[in-house]
């Protein structure tokens, strides 16, 4: 029985069925990344493969009963394979290397299945936005989106992070080179513990958490009031749109007014002799706010512009583009898992060279081949 | 693209096109001296294709690793590169260049129709884990090249004269391709924590690379303890490579995916 577990035939069944099961994780589209309605229109257009496909758990497959089954048996025959092998007598030096390299190398895959388990199970895994000034409470309420793994009881840590600043830099074609973002940690009865930085592929790491940066954009302070008195007065970060390099700042704001009003920063700007507004940097040098009516046709009706520090009437009421600031959005992780997966990473790299070491060797001293 | 540097990229198509030439008239006409000045000029196309590398360097400001164009020109570069330096050592037989070469100048091709423009690097390849996984992505590509171009040449065979050569350099260089594909995951893995915040996050891109891994360890518990060698494993290694050429340049076209790729 156990020689059967450990055998290498079971594991080319295994190893076959991860492949497959992958395969079919990649080619159907899968809960979560694409969205709800995409995998139903595409279920409808596919009826017999959205058959298979809903019996087996085939899209979510990743997190399917049926690819743990496979995961959990490959990691028991992986490990009673190693265990067996160890037990057989090897002779010769390069027998004890290839018998290392080997123990190794499957040693490694089990400790990469338990950081795998480490991570879905007990990680946390969430999304903010943070406009410069703004402060983050590390409390479930405080991210746009949070998921965490279904095993994790740790509470929430409770600690601030605040955007102090952000910045960019760009190509003189405008293309995005790095963002930098300043944050400074906090938690409750502790002074200040000093500004950490954050940069694209340069997360900043607090309390076991990381923060790595996203994206970044414009945030207006919007004043909207009617006689004297404000109705609202908020930064709201608008959505960054990106088409290559080109980037738009637009969101669609709710107002008293009818339809849809929806403005667009213009970090600065130039007015063509037409009249439209044309963008002429990244950075806010004479910043200015595109102010579109339009139906919930989404069909315009008018516009106007308003500059920082000045106001436009929009019927009774008036819009003052009083502040400018910059957001970004970051993904907070903590990820129990991740230290593990490095160890086995590591370790199997090791397995793989000891393993062939002696057979590389062998090849390179023999004579040749021609 | 720069008229030089357009310049540069045909002549190094042409240089290999020419060695492939020379190659094949030689292998047809058993003619040995062909074959070896095939080589030769293969090793003239490589040096057209090494400034070729530097001109874009130059052009673009950066290693030429971000976009299609740059990643298939580095790829083949050192698929030609592993290849020649192994002819030198006399590991491996010139045949192979039979299938090496096309494969190289169909590749390069490809990425000279995709895109040409050099376009400073963006923030998220300003990484040195991007250097390591590129390369060792290419050096795993090369690899695996040469053993499917082994494979090939054997399943050619009639006799089985010399086959054993070709199966043995088509799991040595499986065996190598492995180990740097190995280091590719890894490195992609630590470069997505940093850029990403998970190290794995099963897209598209990442499942095939991975797809493609597992079916290369499938191929190396197969030969190693079914002991299945010559024409069967000869076949599985061409399936490898078609697998590979699926993760490599298939995914984009069925799957969408953010992870950049060629």
């Amino acid at each position: 029985m156990l020689e059967f577990i450990g055998s290498a035939r079971l594991a080319i069944v295994l190893v076959s069925l991860l492949i497959l099961l992958s395969a079919a994780g990649a080619l159907l589209p899968q809960e979560g990344p694409v969205q709800p309605a995409e995998i139903a229109a595409w279920r409808v257009s596919h009826p017999a493969w959205s058959f298979i496909g809903g019996y087996l758990g085939l899209f979510k497959v990743f997190h399917s009963p049926l690819f743990l089954a496979v995961i959990l048996l490959t990691a028991l025959n992986t490990l009673t394979c190693t265990i067996l092998q160890l037990f057989k007598r090897k002779n010769g030096g390069g027998a004890i290397i290839k018998t290392t390299g080997f123990a190794l190398l499957h040693l490694s895959l089990l400790v990469l299945f338990a950081g795998g388990f480490a991570s879905t199970a007990f990680s946390l895994d969430g999304y903010i936005v943070l406009t410069e000034g703004q402060q983050f409470s590390e409390r479930p309420n405080h991210y746009v989106r949070l998921s965490k793994g279904p095993l994790r009881t740790a509470t929430h840590r409770g600690f601030t992070m605040k955007l102090e600043r952000c910045s960019a830099e760009y190509s003189p074609d405008w293309r995005l080179l790095q963002i930098h973002a300043q944050l400074r940690p906090g938690l409750k009865n502790q002074g200040d513990t000093g500004l950490l930085t954050a940069g694209i592929n340069h997360p900043a790491e607090y309390s076991g958490f990381s923060f790595t940066l996203d994206q970044t954009g414009f945030s207006p302070l919007i004043r909207f009031s009617k006689d004297n008195r404000v109705i609202f007065e908020s930064y709201i970060a608008l959505k960054t749109l990106q088409e290559g390099h080109f980037r738009e700042y637009r969101d669609t704001i709710r107002t008293p007014l009818p339809g849809k009003t929806i403005i667009t920063l213009f970090p600065d700007h130039a007015l063509a002799a037409d009249g439209v507004l044309k963008k002429t940097g990244e950075e806010p040098g004479d910043p200015v706010l595109l102010v579109e009516m339009a139906d919930n046709n989404g069909n315009v009706n008018w516009h106007r512009h308003v500059k920082l520090g000045e106001s436009i009437e929009l019927g009774s009421y008036r819009l003052e583009f009083a502040g400018l600031r910059r957001w970004a959005s970051f993904r907070v992780m903590e990820d129990p898992g991740y230290p593990i997966i490095l160890i086995g990473l590591w370790l199997g790299i090791a397995g793989l060279v000891t393993r062939y070491a002696p057979d590389v060797a062998e090849w390179f001293t023999s004579p040749g081949n021609e | 693209m720069v008229t030089f540097e357009m310049v540069l990229f045909w002549l190094t198509i042409f240089i290999y096109v020419g060695a492939f030439a020379l190659e094949l008239f030689g292998y047809v006409g058993r003619k040995g001296n062909l074959q070896a000045l095939g080589i030769n000029i293969m090793w003239l196309g490589f040096l057209a294709h090494t400034l070729l590398g530097i001109m874009r360097w130059i052009n673009a400001g950066h290693a030429p690793v971000t976009d299609a164009y740059e990643l298939n020109l580095t790829g083949t570069w050192f698929t030609v590169l592993i290849f020649l330096l192994f002819i030198k050592m006399g590991k491996i037989q010139r045949t192979i260049a039979l299938v090496v070469i096309p494969i190289t100048f169909l590749v390069l091709g490809y990425g000279f129709v995709l895109r040409t423009d050099a376009i400073p690097m963006g923030p998220a390849f300003r990484s040195p884990w991007l250097i390591v996984h590129v390369i060792f992505a290419w050096l795993a590509f090369g690899c695996y090249a040469i053993a499917t171009g082994a494979a090939i040449m054997l399943l050619k065979r009639s006799s089985s004269d010399g086959s054993e050569s070709l199966d043995q350099t088509s799991y040595r260089f499986t065996v190598l391709g492995f180990i740097n594909h190995a280091v590719m995951l890894v490195s992609g893995a630590i470069w997505a924590k940093k850029l990403w915040g998970h190290y794995w996050s099963w897209d598209p891109l990442e499942t095939w690379s991975l797809i493609a891994f597992l079916y290369y360890a499938l191929v190396l518990h197969v030969r190693s303890f079914w002991k299945w060698n010559m024409k069967r494993a000869a076949w599985l290694t061409v399936l490898g490579l078609l697998i590979l050429a699926i993760s490599f340049w298939g995914v984009k076209w069925f799957s969408p995916s953010p992870h950049p790729g060629p």
